[in-house]
């Protein structure tokens, strides 16, 4: 929590991401500065975290090495400026990479394009899939 | 003088007799019973075993009053060397004594298994923590519970990350696992939602079929179908957690309160799961700060509909969109085109900026801001990153 507090989070908004996700309490604090550093690499700002995670707060409990593959994947499928997708949809940190690629092939077969796909997966967080 | 020491530290009349019955102190003089007593006593209390877990432990298991101090310390030694301190070591001790008589070489012998399956050394002290019990398992049985789990499609990392959240699985054996993945196929999950859904909430596997049927019911009275439920648990597995269920009827019921439809609920909670996962007085609370900034409760349910993100998002977030939105006098869009709100507000700014360089923004070509970025290249022939980084 000490993480959460040095980064500017109040003691009310902690309250709120625990209420939701009450496995915050077991995180450590090495954890979270993981993920914050991971997000400010991405091009997060401070307001842009403070949003994703109250949003998200199940991404604190996320394994940091699934969040850095999910990451490289998003480079990889040809998305950019990844703190714009972050900060519209959190969610999307939920994702794991294998789930990611996946749906990409799956709206490719489906015949949509490339820039379809980046709108889909923008702006919707859960996908019919199979 | 025995007995008055045994009664101080908490022991009642029928502990002491069973003890003094006990094979074999009861060969024991009760002078070195009283030594063996102090000695176990003290070196306990400097390691936090406070009276009332020391009664335990020794009423459970009455040999260690016959061991050596010296042997006692060997064996926490010991367990440091498999990355179990001496914290973990009389942590464990309170929950199971009888550690200190398993044969440490089997003990050896389970963690290599482990290691050898890939768990580290922290998952291994994680397991053993949690759920002391695998101590004295057979090495056959866990090696059968890790396997079949293999065998069912789980990765390994996965299968680590499942025994090392609920170790309480390795007492289970294959045909359990079985019978526990049937029960949840039964619902009309398929083997890839199955591992996407214990990977996540491998509690889900203990869970008896009534209750995961309970919440079934409970997302079909709110009105979702089935196949809509499976989506839905596959996509946010989190939602079968016992906490969520029993609060789902009560934001349900919130969300009534203020004023949305069952069927806003269905639709709202379809795009954006994870309102369930909100506790009740953020759900109040967001809908009322969106309404200070000066929207009617028709309004906000609007805003909230079309865009169900607004129940994630920070406060300040969206004050922030209304206030460009009104800057730009396209506030109407706030409230009529509320999906306005999904975009990140540095990415429209670019936009806003960009294009007002060659004409004004109106609410005719309003729906340039929001074009995808192929439609934009080829209206503007500038791509997303040119335009954040300003290079134009």
């Amino acid at each position: 929590m000490d993480s959460l507090i040095r980064f500017g989070f109040t003691i009310e908004e902690i309250q709120i991401m625990m209420d939701s996700n009450e496995d915050i309490s077991q995180v450590k604090s090495q954890e979270i500065d993981g993920l914050i550093t991971i997000l400010k690499n991405v091009g997060c700002s401070s307001e842009h975290i403070k949003n994703i995670l109250l949003c998200n707060p199940f991404c604190l409990t996320n394994d940091l090495n699934c969040t850095k593959d999910l990451i490289n994947t998003f480079f990889k499928l040809g998305f950019c400026a990844l703190y714009v997708l972050f900060d519209s949809n959190p969610y999307l940190l939920n994702m794991n990479c294998l789930e990611l690629e996946k749906l990409y092939s799956q709206k490719l077969e489906e015949g949509l394009e490339k820039e379809e796909i980046f709108d889909l997966i923008q702006y919707n967080t859960f996908f019919r899939g199979d | 003088m025995l007995e008055e020491y045994l009664h101080e530290i908490g022991y009642s009349d029928e502990q002491i007799q069973f003890l003094r019955n006990t094979y074999p102190l009861s060969s024991y003089s009760e002078s070195t019973l009283l030594y063996n007593f102090r000695t176990l006593y003290r070196y306990f209390k400097n390691n936090n075993i406070d009276n009332s877990s020391f009664v335990y432990i020794t009423i459970t298991n009455p040999t260690i009053l016959c061991e050596s101090l010296e042997n006692i310390k060997n064996m926490v030694r010991n367990f440091q060397t498999l990355g179990i301190n001496k914290l973990d070591f009389f942590s464990i001790l309170k929950q199971y004594p009888q550690i200190l008589c398993l044969n440490f070489s089997r003990i050896k012998q389970l963690f290599n298994q482990f290691y050898r399956v890939g768990f580290s050394v922290e998952n291994a002290r994680l397991i053993v923590v949690q759920y002391p019990a695998i101590l004295n398992s057979q090495y056959d049985d866990v090696n059968k519970a890790i396997q079949f789990f293999l065998n069912f499609g789980f990765s390994t990392l996965e299968t680590i990350s499942i025994f090392t959240t609920l170790p309480k699985l390795f007492q289970y054996t294959s045909f359990s696992f079985s019978n526990m993945i049937n029960t949840i196929k039964k619902l009309g999950f398929s083997d890839y939602d199955i591992r996407k859904v214990v990977s996540l909430v491998p509690k889900i596997l203990l869970y008896k079929f009534d209750d995961v049927l309970k919440s079934f019911r409970c997302l079909q009275e709110i009105g979702y179908k089935d196949t809509d439920i499976v989506f839905l648990i596959r996509n946010v597995p989190i939602i079968l957690k016992e906490n969520y269920l029993f609060l789902i009827n009560k934001k349900i019921e919130t969300l009534l309160s203020l004023g949305f439809l069952k069927q806003d609920i269905v639709l709202m909670t379809f795009n954006n799961p994870y309102i369930f996962l909100y506790s009740i007085d953020y759900l109040k609370d967001k809908f009322n700060s969106i309404q200070a900034f000066g929207y009617s409760t028709d309004n906000v349910i609007k805003m909230m509909r079309n865009c169900p993100f607004l129940f994630g998002y920070h406060i300040k977030n969206i004050e922030k969109k209304i206030a460009f939105y009104k800057d730009c006098h396209l506030d109407f869009l706030v409230i009529n085109e509320s999906k306005v709100f999904f975009y990140n507000l540095d990415f429209i700014k670019a936009r806003y900026c960009f294009i007002s360089n060659d004409k004004t923004i109106t609410k005719e070509n309003y729906s340039l801001l929001f074009l995808n970025d192929r439609d934009f290249y080829e209206k503007f022939s500038i791509t997303r990153e040119q335009l954040l980084e300003g290079n134009y």
